[in-house]
């Protein structure tokens, strides 16, 4: 069973796929900080309460924000960022854009891949190369989504969900009943000892 | 220029050839850490102190999680490798599929753990220095001071204190001296 699991290459082209990897991680995020707060001993329930409600509900809005709007909007826009960086690449002439580019490498197993990218290539009128020039081409457009994936999470979860977690955030702990706990006590002063 | 679009490249096609999962999560956790605690910092419904405070907890969370990840995802990685390491093929997807699994236990558990132990330092650290700050801002010092004692002698004030009075239509009656 575990062998399996760890032999799968489903689960392997999952982990192959930054979208899957981050989404996945920040899922666990919203289990894991929340439930190791509820679980702190030195915190009263209030403070505990309000803390990991306030973490799960950012972690969710890092999930939606980025996993959600700001990585598909990344992912689609990578070939044509990319043809600004690379002009004269024949993958990214061979593919529209990434969507495309997906479509075809769902669509091949491992070994098709090559022999169908040559077809490809034939049929557009592009330069023929040897295979493993090709499996590169592949890599290479496999890389540029994967790494606008990176740069999109980069964006959406460190920059856009903490500004945007901010407006949304209080008023929900708000409407849940969860008001931040005051911490700072008026402290007598500290008395002078005068005596001595 | 052509030197760095070669090196951007090659990035790319190793990410394409092996888009390790730890790359992702580590760039993230890079990012966090430069930009949460900015983010925390430029919060203004947040008393200054506050501000710092939930900047420098969400830094050390970050100094945290970058090497966790890797030790989790790397180390998870090498059990993976000699787990099938007579069959190549299954040897590189268990290799992949550990390191995953490495890297979602340090955001499920291990982060959090180590986050929890060293917050709570850091927190100690806080109060302690926090502690002395407002105890040096609470000092009672002018109420609960002990009245001063001035010895004051006959001939200092009492006797001549109306020499020292501003001259003034009403008070001038009262100066000694040549009176008409």
């Amino acid at each position: 069973m575990i062998g399996k699991i760890l032999t799968s290459p489903t689960i392997y082209n999952i982990t192959q796929t930054t979208q899957a990897q981050v989404g996945i991680e920040t899922g666990l995020k919203a289990v894991g900080r929340p439930g190791f707060i509820l679980l702190d001993g030195n915190i009263d329930s209030n403070t505990k309460k309000y803390s990991a409600t306030k973490e799960f509900l950012y972690q969710l809005t890092c999930l939606v924000a980025s996993i959600a709007v700001i990585v598909p909007v990344f992912k689609k826009n990578s070939f044509a960022i990319a043809k600004k960086l690379f002009k004269d690449e024949q993958i990214l002439k061979a593919f529209k854009n990434s969507d495309e580019f997906n479509a075809f490498y769902k669509a091949n197993s491992k070994d098709n891949r090559v022999p169908k990218l040559r077809e490809i290539y034939v049929n557009k009128g592009l330069n023929v190369f040897s295979d493993e020039e090709l499996q590169e081409h592949i890599h290479l457009a496999k890389g540029i989504i994967e790494t606008t994936s990176i740069a999109g999470s980069i964006l959406g979860l460190s920059i856009v969900a903490p500004m945007l977690s901010r407006p949304l955030i209080r008023p929900a702990l708000k409407k849940l009943g969860l008001d931040k706990p005051q911490t700072d006590k008026k402290d007598e002063p500290a008395k002078l000892n005068v005596e001595a | 220029m052509n030197k760095i679009s070669e090196l951007g490249k090659k990035v790319l096609i190793s990410v394409g050839r092996n888009n390790k999962p730890t790359y992702a999560v580590m760039a993230v956790a890079v990012a966090n850490g430069i930009f949460k605690p900015i983010s925390s910092l430029t919060d203004k419904k947040e008393k200054p102190e506050a501000r710092k405070y939930a900047a420098l907890r969400e830094f050390a969370t970050e100094v945290v999680a970058v090497p966790t990840y890797w030790l989790c995802g790397v180390g998870a990685a090498k059990i993976g490798e000699k787990m099938f390491s007579k069959d190549p093929v299954k040897k590189n997807i268990t290799k992949t599929n550990m390191m995953f699994l490495g890297v979602c236990t340090a955001a499920l558990l291990v982060i959090p753990a180590v986050c929890s132990v060293v917050l709570a330092g850091l927190d100690k650290i806080v109060k302690k220095d926090n502690k002395i700050s407002q105890d040096l801002n609470k000092l009672d010092i002018m109420s609960k001071s002990p009245q001063a004692e001035v010895y004051q002698t006959p001939s200092s004030r009492t006797e001549f204190g109306h020499l020292l009075q501003k001259p003034s239509i009403t008070t001038f009656a009262n100066r000694g001296g040549l009176k008409i």
